[in-house]
C-alpha cells in the first residue's frame, strides 16, 4: 500500500475543517503563543494553554458526537432525472452515555459529498430518529450512494469534523419527464389511426366465435351458439383503445450532441409515459438490441429502466444502428412508428423511410430550459 | 432563559470579566473607569431585561457617525497619550482598547461585533497577564475560562438554529425567532465541558515546553528595600523597618517535620560585621571568592575552620526569596553550599553568601546549612587558644566608655570557662534590659554607652553589639551577624513566612575546635504581634499565594525537568520491579509447563511443535474473546442476551434464505425482504414472516421476549432449513 493510499484512506474516514471563527481563533493562538515564548511570562502560557485545551476540547467532543453512529437508507425504487423524491434516513446513537449533537448528514456520491440538509440537533444515547428528506438527481443511469458523511461544528463552531460511514447503496435514475405539449401527442397518435386495425384482446364487442379448447375461459362461452351448434363455443372479444405505438431511439449521436441525447432520451420517457396513461401499448426499440414493449395495464418499469441504462453510440456505429434499427422497424406490427434521435445531421426521413413522424430535441427545443435541462412534468 | 438572552449575558459577562482583571493590574483613569463600567451596565441591561426597558435603552443609541467620530478622536487620543500624556506604549494601548471595549459594547448587533468583543476581551486578560503576577489573577482566569466556554458553545448553537431556521443568512442576529430555553441538564453539561477545559488547560500548561526566547523582554521589576546589609551598617537602622509586614521570602525545611518547626525559631544569616566604629558596623575582610559549581546548579562553600561531628547533617532550606535591593542569599548558619539558578555565587571570608547582582524577581534556591555546636571540651576550657587571623580580626574594640570594659569584666568574673563567660554576658543582657523600638539610636553620637549604662532599653543590634563588643572586652572573639529570625509558622503552607520586620541581629562567638557560634542575647519583644482571628486565613491566603507563585507564575524549564527526571526514575523503578517479578513467574511458568509437556507428550512428538500448537490455540482463544468483545461492545451493547439470540436467529435466517438465491441487500428492509419472499417463494412466506415480526419487536422497539418465542422461532428456522424453494414458473428458463 502506497503513502498516498493509506493517507487517502485515513482521511475518507475523518477529516477536519476550519471554519472562519476557528481561523481567527488560531491565528489569536499563535499570537499568544509568539508572546508566551518571547517574554518566558508563564501567565501567557497559562492564556496559551485555554486556547489549546479548547481546541482539544473541540475535537474530543466533536469525534465522540460522531462516532458510534448507525445508518439505514431507504430509497425509492426508481427515480426519474430532476424530479423530486422522498429518501428516508435512520438514524441511531449506539453510545450508551454519550449524546450526539449538531449533526449535519450528507450523502456521498463518488467520493463527493451532497448536502441534503440533514440537521439533527440532540440525538439522545441509544435513541434513533428517522429523517426524510429530498432526492433529486440531475442524471439518469445507476446512481451510486458510497455512504453517508457525518459533519459536525459542535461544540464551538471552531471546527467542522466530518467522520464517513459506509452506507453503499444504488438507484436507477431514470430519464426525467417532461411535460409535453398536448398538440405533439395528439399529432403523434393521429398519425396511428390509419394503422388502426382491429385485434382481439379485452373488451365489449364482438371479434370471433371459435370452438372452446382446454384451458379457455369458460366464463366467455358464448351459450346461445353452444347450444345452436351443440359445440363448446367461445365468444372473443375485440381489443378496445389498445392500439400499439412503435418508438424508436436512434441512440447514435456525436459525441457534442451528448446533453442532446439525454434530452431525447427525455422526451421519449415522456413520450411512453404519456402513451401509456393514454391506454395505448407501446413498443421501444432502443437502438439495435433491445426490443420492449408495455401496455397501460402494466407499470412500465422496465421501460424506464432501458432509458435509464441506455448508452450513446459513436458515429462510426451509424450504419450498423440504422440498419439493425431499419430491420426491426420492418418487424414492426401495426400501429404508427416514431423515431426519436439527438443527432439531427443525417437525412433521418431517407435513412428511415418507414416510420411516421422523426422528433429530434432540436426540434423541441421549447420543452427545455436555457440550462438545457428538462423541465420537469 | 431563552438562548439568545444566555448568549448575550454571556457575550457581556465574558467581556466584563477580562475589563475586571485589567483594572486590577493596572489603575485606568476615572472617566475611563466611569464610561466602560456604564457600558457595560447598559449592554447588560439590553441583554437581561425584559422588552419594554430593552426598547427605552435601545432609543438611546447612537448613530452608526457618532461612533465613527467616537473611534477617531479615541484613535488621536491614544496616539497623544503615547506621545504626550503616559509617553508609554502599553498604558496608551490598554487605554485605547477600553474605548474599543466601550464602543464594541455599545454596538453588539450584527455577529462579528460578538467576535469583537472576544477578541477585545481576550486582549484585555493578555494585557493583565502582562501587567501582573498576583495571586488575583486566577480567579478571574478562571472565571473567564467558564464563561469562554459557555459563550463559545452558546454561539455555536445560536448559529445552528439561525442557519436551520433560514438557511444563507448567519450575519444578523435575529429576535423574533422562537428559540429553545436553556435547561438544566444543559446547564450542567456546560460546566461539566468548562471542567474539563480546565484540567485540559492545567495539562498543557505543565506540558508545553518554556521556551522563553526574550527578543522584546521587559525585566523591569520593583525591588523591595531592606536595611541592615550593606557594607556599613548604623546602629539603629533596623528600628525603623521592624514594624513593616511586607514579606521578605519564605522558607520550607523539606527534611524536617512540620510539628519540629511550627513553635521552633529559624536563624537566617545574612551577613556578618567584624569591625565597630562606635556608631557603625563594617566588614574589614570584605574580599569575596566565586564559588564552585559541582556539579551544575550547586555552589560548595570552602569550609576554612574546623567542622564538628555534630553538624555532620545539613539542614536543607528551600527559600523563596522576594526581589530584594541586596545582593545577600540568606540561609540558616552556616551555609555549606547553594543550589539555584545563578550564574555565580560568591562569599567573603566570614561566609556570607552574595549573588552578582540583585534579583529581578522572585528567585527560588536550597541553602544546606551545618550548624556548629561547641564541644564539651570547649565547654569546660578555661581558656582558649585563637589563631592569630580570629585574634587579628574579631577582638577589635572601638574607644569605648570604661565602664562598660568594667562591666564586662564584672559580669564575667565568676566564670570558670569561657563558654560560661559567653554565657553570663548574654543571660545579663538578656535579663537585665528591656527590649523596645522607641530608641533614637541613629541621632546619639554613643549609641552602645547610652543602651548599656544609661537608657538599658534597645532592640536586637543594641543587644547584639553590646555582647560582642563585651565579649571582646574580656578577649573572647566574636562578630555581629545580621539576618531574618523566622517565627511566624504557616501551617497550611508548611513554611515559614519571613517579612521585614523579622530583621535580626544576633552574635557569632568563636571557639577554636567548634568554630561559629550562634548566641542570640535579644530577649522576645513584648510587643510581638499578638494571634488574631484573622491570622489562619491570611496565614491560608499566603500559603495559596506561594503556590500560585510556584506552580503557576514560576513554573520553569527546570520544573519540567525535575518532573520528566522523577517520572523516569519512579518509572524505571517500577518497570526494574515488574520486570523481575514477571521474569521469575514467567521462569517458574516455563518449568512447569516444560514438565507438563515432558509428561503428556508421546516419545518422539517434539517439544516445539507441542509449543506451537499451544501457542496457536492461545492466539484462537485472544481473536475469539476480542470478536466477542467487539460483538458486545458494538451494535448489540444495549441488547439483552435473549434479544441477541432472536437477532442471531434472524441473521441465520437470512442465511438460510440467500443459500436458497434469494439474498437481503443492505438497501432492502425487512419488510421488504418478507415481500420479497412471499412473491418469490410462497411456502416460506410465513416463517420469514413470524421470524421479522419477532425481529422488528426486539431490533427496532427494544421489546423483551419470553422463553417460549424463542423456542418457537428456533423450530420455525429448523423448519425453513428443511424447505425446498420450488422456482415460479416465471422465472424457469424457457425451453
Amino acid at each position: 500500500m502506497t503513502l498516498p493510499t493509506l493517507l487517502h484512506r485515513l482521511s475518507r474516514h475523518r477529516t477536519i475543517r476550519v471554519t472562519t471563527e476557528g481561523g481567527r481563533f488560531l491565528l489569536l493562538t499563535l499570537a499568544v503563543g509568539v508572546a508566551a515564548v518571547n517574554t518566558g511570562n508563564n501567565l501567557f502560557y497559562l492564556l496559551l494553554a485555554m486556547m489549546l485545551s479548547l481546541i482539544v476540547l473541540s475535537g474530543l467532543l466533536s469525534e465522540q458526537s460522531v462516532r458510534q453512529l448507525e445508518f439505514h437508507r431507504h430509497l425509492p425504487d426508481t427515480l426519474f432525472a430532476n424530479q423530486p423524491a422522498t429518501a428516508t434516513l435512520w438514524i441511531a446513537n449506539r453510545k450508551s452515555h454519550l449524546p450526539s449533537v449538531s449533526l449535519r448528514l450528507h450523502d456521498v456520491v463518488a467520493g463527493q459529498d451532497h448536502d441534503r440538509s440533514i440537521h439533527l440537533t440532540h440525538l439522545a444515547p441509544g435513541a434513533s430518529t428517522l429523517r426524510p428528506y429530498t432526492l433529486r438527481i440531475r442524471r439518469r443511469g445507476r446512481y451510486q450512494l458510497d455512504g453517508i458523511r457525518v459533519v459536525t461544528p459542535f461544540p464551538f463552531g471552531l471546527f467542522q469534523k466530518k467522520a464517513f460511514y459506509e452506507q453503499a447503496a444504488s438507484v436507477l435514475v431514470c430519464p426525467g419527464l417532461l411535460a409535453l405539449p398536448p398538440m405533439l401527442i395528439q399529432d403523434l397518435t393521429a398519425a396511428g389511426h390509419d394503422h388502426a386495425v382491429s385485434r382481439r384482446g379485452p373488451g365489449h364487442s364482438l371479434y370471433n366465435l371459435r370452438e372452446f379448447r382446454p384451458g379457455d375461459d369458460s366464463r366467455a362461452i358464448h351459450w346461445m351458439t353452444t347450444a345452436r351448434t351443440a359445440k363448446l363455443m367461445l365468444k372473443e372479444t375485440e381489443a378496445e383503445d389498445q392500439r400499439l405505438i412503435t418508438l424508436a431511439v436512434f441512440t447514435v449521436a456525436p459525441d457534442e450532441d451528448e446533453e442532446t441525447f439525454e434530452q431525447a432520451l427525455s422526451i421519449a420517457a415522456s413520450l411512453i409515459d404519456r402513451f401509456l396513461n393514454d391506454g395505448l401499448r407501446v413498443r421501444v426499440l432502443l437502438g439495435d438490441h433491445q426490443e420492449l414493449q408495455a401496455d397501460g395495464n402494466e407499470t412500465p418499469l422496465h421501460l424506464f429502466h432501458a432509458l435509464a441504462l441506455c448508452e450513446r453510440r459513436p458515429v462510426t456505429d451509424k450504419t450498423a444502428a440504422q440498419h439493425a434499427l431499419v430491420h426491426a422497424l420492418r418487424r414492426s406490427q401495426d400501429g404508427p412508428t416514431v423515431l426519436l434521435s439527438a443527432w439531427a445531421d443525417p437525412p433521418l426521413r431517407e435513412m428511415f423511410p418507414a416510420v411516421d413522424r422523426i422528433l429530434t430535441p432540436q426540434t423541441h427545443k421549447d420543452l427545455f430550459d436555457a440550462a438545457g435541462s428538462s423541465l420537469p412534468a | 432563559m431563552p438562548l439568545d438572552q444566555a448568549f448575550r449575558l454571556s457575550s457581556v459577562l465574558l467581556a466584563a470579566t477580562g475589563f475586571a482583571s485589567l483594572t486590577l493590574a493596572i489603575a485606568l483613569p476615572l472617566w475611563l473607569l466611569v464610561l466602560a463600567a456604564s457600558a457595560f451596565a447598559i449592554a447588560l441591561l439590553r441583554a437581561y431585561c425584559s422588552d419594554g426597558l430593552s426598547g427605552i435603552i435601545g432609543r438611546l443609541r447612537f448613530s452608526a457617525l457618532t461612533w465613527n467620530i467616537f473611534l477617531l478622536l479615541a484613535f488621536a487620543g491614544f496616539w497623544i497619550d503615547l506621545l504626550l500624556v503616559s509617553q508609554e506604549i502599553l498604558p496608551a494601548g490598554i487605554h485605547f482598547l477600553v474605548l474599543l471595549l466601550v464602543n464594541k459594547l455599545s454596538n453588539l448587533d450584527q455577529r462579528r461585533d460578538f467576535l469583537h468583543l472576544y477578541a477585545i476581551s481576550l486582549i484585555t486578560l493578555l494585557a493583565s497577564a502582562a501587567l501582573t503576577t498576583h495571586i488575583w489573577y486566577a480567579p478571574f482566569f478562571l472565571i473567564y475560562l467558564v464563561i469562554g466556554v459557555w459563550t463559545l458553545l452558546l454561539y455555536h448553537l445560536l448559529q445552528e438554529q439561525e442557519e436551520r431556521a433560514a438557511p444563507g443568512v448567519t450575519h444578523q442576529v435575529p429576535s423574533s425567532l422562537p428559540l429553545p430555553q436553556l435547561t438544566a441538564r444543559f446547564f450542567w453539561t456546560t460546566n461539566a465541558m468548562a471542567a474539563g477545559a480546565f484540567g485540559l488547560t492545567l495539562l498543557f500548561f505543565f506540558l508545553i515546553p518554556r521556551v522563553g526566547v526574550g527578543f522584546f523582554q521587559n525585566d523591569r521589576g520593583e525591588h523591595l528595600r531592606t536595611t541592615g546589609f550593606s557594607e556599613h551598617v548604623d546602629l539603629g537602622v533596623m528600628g525603623p523597618v521592624k514594624q513593616d509586614p511586607s514579606i521578605v521570602m519564605r522558607v520550607e525545611l523539606p527534611d524536617r517535620k512540620a510539628h519540629e518547626s511550627e513553635r521552633e525559631p529559624l536563624y537566617l544569616r545574612g551577613v556578618a560585621y567584624n569591625r565597630y566604629d562606635g556608631k557603625s558596623w563594617s566588614n574589614s575582610l570584605p574580599h569575596r571568592r566565586m564559588l564552585t559549581e559541582l556539579p551544575e546548579g550547586t555552589f560548595t562553600v570552602r569550609t576554612a575552620g574546623p567542622q564538628s561531628p555534630a553538624a555532620a547533617r545539613p539542614l536543607k532550606q528551600d527559600i523563596l526569596l522576594e526581589p530584594l535591593d541586596t545582593t545577600v542569599l540568606f540561609g540558616t548558619p552556616l551555609p555549606t553550599s547553594v543550589k539555584g539558578h545563578f550564574l555565580s555565587v560568591q562569599s567573603d571570608l566570614m561566609g556570607s553568601l552574595y549573588l552578582p547582582f540583585p534579583l529581578h524577581t522572585r528567585s527560588q534556591y536550597t541553602v544546606y546549612s551545618s550548624a556548629p555546636r561547641v564541644t564539651a571540651a570547649e565547654k569546660q576550657a578555661a581558656a582558649l587558644v585563637y589563631p592569630d587571623l580570629i585574634l587579628q580580626h574579631y577582638l577589635q574594640v572601638p574607644a569605648v566608655n570604661e565602664q562598660i570594659s568594667e562591666l564586662a569584666r564584672r559580669i564575667t568574673s565568676s566564670a570558670t570557662s569561657i563558654a560560661q563567660a559567653v554565657a553570663l554576658v548574654r543571660n545579663h543582657l538578656l535579663t537585665q534590659y528591656r527590649y523596645s523600638l522607641d530608641v533614637p539610636s541613629l541621632e546619639s553620637s554613643h549609641p552602645l554607652e547610652d543602651f548599656l549604662l544609661t537608657r538599658k532599653t534597645g532592640y536586637c543590634e543594641h543587644y547584639a553589639t553590646a555582647m560582642v563588643v563585651m565579649l571582646r572586652t574580656v578577649g573572647v572573639p566574636a562578630r555581629l551577624v545580621t539576618g531574618f529570625l523566622a517565627t511566624e509558622w504557616n501551617e497550611f503552607g508548611g513554611y515559614y513566612t519571613v517579612r521585614q520586620r523579622d530583621a535580626h541581629a544576633w552574635v557569632e562567638v568563636y571557639f577554636p575546635q567548634s568554630g561559629w557560634i550562634t548566641m542570640d542575647p535579644t530577649p522576645p519583644s513584648p510587643d510581638a504581634a499578638a494571634a488574631t482571628w484573622w491570622g489562619p486565613a491570611n496565614s491560608a491566603m499566603d500559603s495559596m499565594r506561594l503556590k500560585w507563585d510556584r506552580l503557576f507564575v514560576h513554573y520553569s524549564a527546570h520544573d519540567q525537568f525535575t518532573v520528566v527526571q522523577g517520572l523516569r526514575e519512579g518509572g524505571e523503578v517500577v518497570r526494574a520491579g515488574l520486570s523481575e517479578t514477571l521474569s521469575a513467574l514467567s521462569a517458574q511458568g516455563v518449568a512447569i509447563a516444560g514438565r507438563m509437556v515432558s509428561r503428556l507428550t508421546p516419545s518422539g512428538v517434539p517439544q516445539e511443535a507441542i509449543g506451537l500448537l499451544l501457542a496457536l490455540a492461545a492466539m484462537y482463544g485472544a481473536m475469539l474473546i476480542l470478536r466477542r468483545f467487539r460483538s458486545r461492545t458494538t451494535v448489540h451493547r444495549a441488547l439483552s442476551t435473549q434479544q441477541q439470540i432472536v437477532m442471531r436467529l434472524y441473521g441465520n435466517m437470512l442465511q438460510c434464505c440467500a443459500q436458497r438465491g434469494m439474498t437481503k441487500s443492505a438497501s432492502t428492509t425487512s419488510l421488504e425482504f418478507l415481500t420479497h419472499i412471499r412473491a418469490q417463494w410462497s411456502e416460506a412466506g410465513p416463517i420469514v414472516d413470524s421470524l421479522t415480526q419477532l425481529y422488528a419487536r426486539v431490533r427496532f422497539g427494544h421489546e423483551p421476549v419470553t422463553e417460549s418465542e424463542l423456542a418457537g422461532a428456533e423450530a420455525q428456522l429448523r423448519t425453513l432449513r428443511l424447505l425446498r424453494r420450488s422456482i415460479p414458473d416465471s422465472q424457469q428458463p424457457s425451453r
